[in-house]
């Protein structure tokens, strides 16, 4: 077991399996909100789920409309866990905050580690988030 | 934090619910990125206006502001719509997601939006001037205006977007600050002193996005003069492939005069170098077929982001006195004062009769395209060929204007 020390972007603790990409992630067009499938046929994460995962990639991308498909996937029921970024964006972070401000679901989300998530953390890990101390504890 | 008074009133709900409520996230997203301030802006730009890409959630979102008698605060654009307002009939949007997006464009009009519907509001009277904060959420535009005007935006983005345009208030980060405006990778140019193709600048756009990440590079060694809409087409592929929201192009970013100019007080943290190679790969990473040669093409579709004027004319031109295929669709997208110009000047037309189907106000990405069922589409922006597989559910070619055409009048690649 390890602890890697973040900045916490969104409040709020949550725990999961990690399922990690070295690709950047974008939700608008990356993920099917009603399942929580990513159906971009180009990214090495397609056809697997996000849902209930603490979802790590470096960073996100593309289009702007990300928010509102992550409030969706709160909606359904269908977010990440958790989310581990080396540098979260914008988009990504603002979609945080509305999750808790209009369905009362914080994502936790941690970024700025003092090392590399992801290699430090390997798809399958169990993995708890603290958003609010920026703790990311990686066990296996 | 520090907020003015009139910041605070609106906190303390002195200006209505809605407006409290905005203040309210808008004041979490600052402190999570650790800004000290807000900065005023004077316009704002909106995405979430279609139920495609923000589904129930943004519905309810957009109505929750308009149910607590949010107004707009500073003139707020409205990206495209999720189908056209005419003619969404005859495209075979299901009554069930019309009905939802008209929820949506009820609760703009509610707030006193501006109906512009289109990604392209900075050619429709809204282009801010150098230096010139503004709070804008279309990916294309933003890099548009922050690399092309020297006006200064983030990448807002959903539902933040209503929220500044409710206040006339964003985080003061990233973009707004001077600091964060330089230069950190530099971009050379090695393909033997020509000037680009048309269709290689969204490809060098698609390549960029995909390898800038959210570093700003600057593009050194652009031979010639690119016209606003060869500008437009590659930073929205770069806006789509990649986070990208300024990209200096010396000669062209109005802060990038020169090399040393763009850089600043930074030294470049590396050097991407683009060549032949390097177009020919991107463009071939553009397709999703890998032979596309003699492909039936089942969708031909121009005008991501909405054809200018100008190129709406270039697509006469190229198909004047011949015919688009039976069996194959050919749709334009673009904004109402264009196609209302195109009707003007007959070439809606002569465009309707060569088998050019002109819709407005919304686009091949953000409408129910995949109703149609279409196997392979072909298109000559890089920001569709980035989003058709996962927004239209079918193969994409990418290829240049010309292409596109001969392709739509033969029936197949």
């Amino acid at each position: 077991m390890k602890t890697l020390k973040g900045k916490g972007v969104t409040d709020g603790k949550s725990a999961g399996l990690a399922l990690v990409t070295t690709q950047m992630f974008g939700f608008f067009g990356g993920v099917d909100p009603s399942t929580g499938t990513v159906i971009d046929p180009r990214h090495e994460l397609y056809g697997q789920n996000i849902k209930g995962k603490v979802f790590v990639f470096p960073e996100g991308r593309g289009s702007t409309v990300g928010a509102a498909v992550i409030l969706e996937l709160v909606r359904c029921g269908n977010a990440p866990a958790a989310i581990v970024n080396r540098k979260t964006e914008g988009i990504l972070a603002a979609g945080g905050i509305l999750a808790d401000k209009f369905y009362n679901v914080p994502i936790p989300i941690v970024d700025d580690l003092n090392c590399d998530p992801i290699t430090e953390i390997k798809t399958g890990d169990w993995v708890v988030v603290d958003a609010s101390s920026g703790s990311v504890i990686v066990g296996k | 934090m520090i907020l003015t008074s009139e910041e605070h009133s609106m906190l303390a709900g002195n200006e209505g619910e809605a407006r409290k409520l905005a203040m309210e996230v808008l004041v979490k997203v600052a402190e999570k990125f650790g800004a000290k301030e807000l900065v005023p802006v004077s316009s704002a730009h909106i995405v979430a206006t279609t139920y495609k890409t923000m589904f129930e959630a943004g519905v309810e979102a957009c109505e929750k502001f308009a149910a607590l008698g949010g107004k707009y605060r500073v003139p707020t654009t409205l990206d495209p719509s999720g189908m056209d307002p005419q003619q969404w009939r005859s495209f075979r949007t299901p009554e069930p997601y019309a009905e939802k997006q008209l929820r949506v464009e009820k609760a703009h009009e509610k707030m006193g939006a501006i109906m512009s519907w289109t990604c392209t509001p900075h050619f429709m009277g809204s282009m801010p001037r150098f230096g010139e904060h503004v709070g804008w959420a279309e990916s294309s535009a933003v890099a548009y205006i922050n690399s092309v005007a020297g006006a200064r935006s983030n990448r807002e983005t959903a539902v933040l977007d209503i929220c500044i345009g409710l206040t006339g208030r964003t985080v003061k980060y990233g973009l707004h600050l001077t600091e964060n405006r330089y230069g950190q990778i530099l971009v050379e140019m090695q393909i033997g002193g020509r000037e680009l193709e048309p269709q290689e600048y969204p490809v060098l756009g698609y390549f960029l996005g995909k390898n800038l990440g959210s570093d700003i590079g600057v593009v050194d060694g652009f031979v010639g003069s690119p016209t606003m809409d060869q500008l437009k087409a590659m930073l929205a592929a770069a806006a789509a492939s990649g986070p990208l929201a300024l990209l200096h192009i010396v000669g062209t970013t109005p802060e990038a005069r020169t090399r040393a100019q763009a850089f600043g007080p930074n030294t470049p943290l590396r050097t991407i170098t683009v060549t032949e190679e390097t177009l020919k790969a991107t463009r071939s990473e553009m397709t999703t077929l890998p032979n596309a040669e003699g492909t039936k093409v089942d969708l031909v579709t121009l005008g991501c982001p909405h054809y200018s004027i100008l190129e709406v004319q270039n697509l006469v031109r190229l198909l004047r006195g011949r015919k688009v295929a039976p069996g194959t669709q050919f749709w334009v997208y673009t904004t109402r004062q264009v196609k209302d110009l195109a009707e003007r000047m007959g070439i809606y037309h002569e465009l309707t009769e060569l088998g050019v189907r002109i819709a407005s106000e919304t686009c091949m990405v953000i409408s129910p395209v995949e109703a149609w069922g279409f196997k392979t589409l072909m298109t000559d922006s890089g920001k569709c060929s980035f989003y058709a597989p996962m927004q239209c559910k079918s193969d994409v070619i990418f290829g240049s204007t010309t292409e596109c055409v001969e392709a739509a009048v033969r029936g197949r690649v």
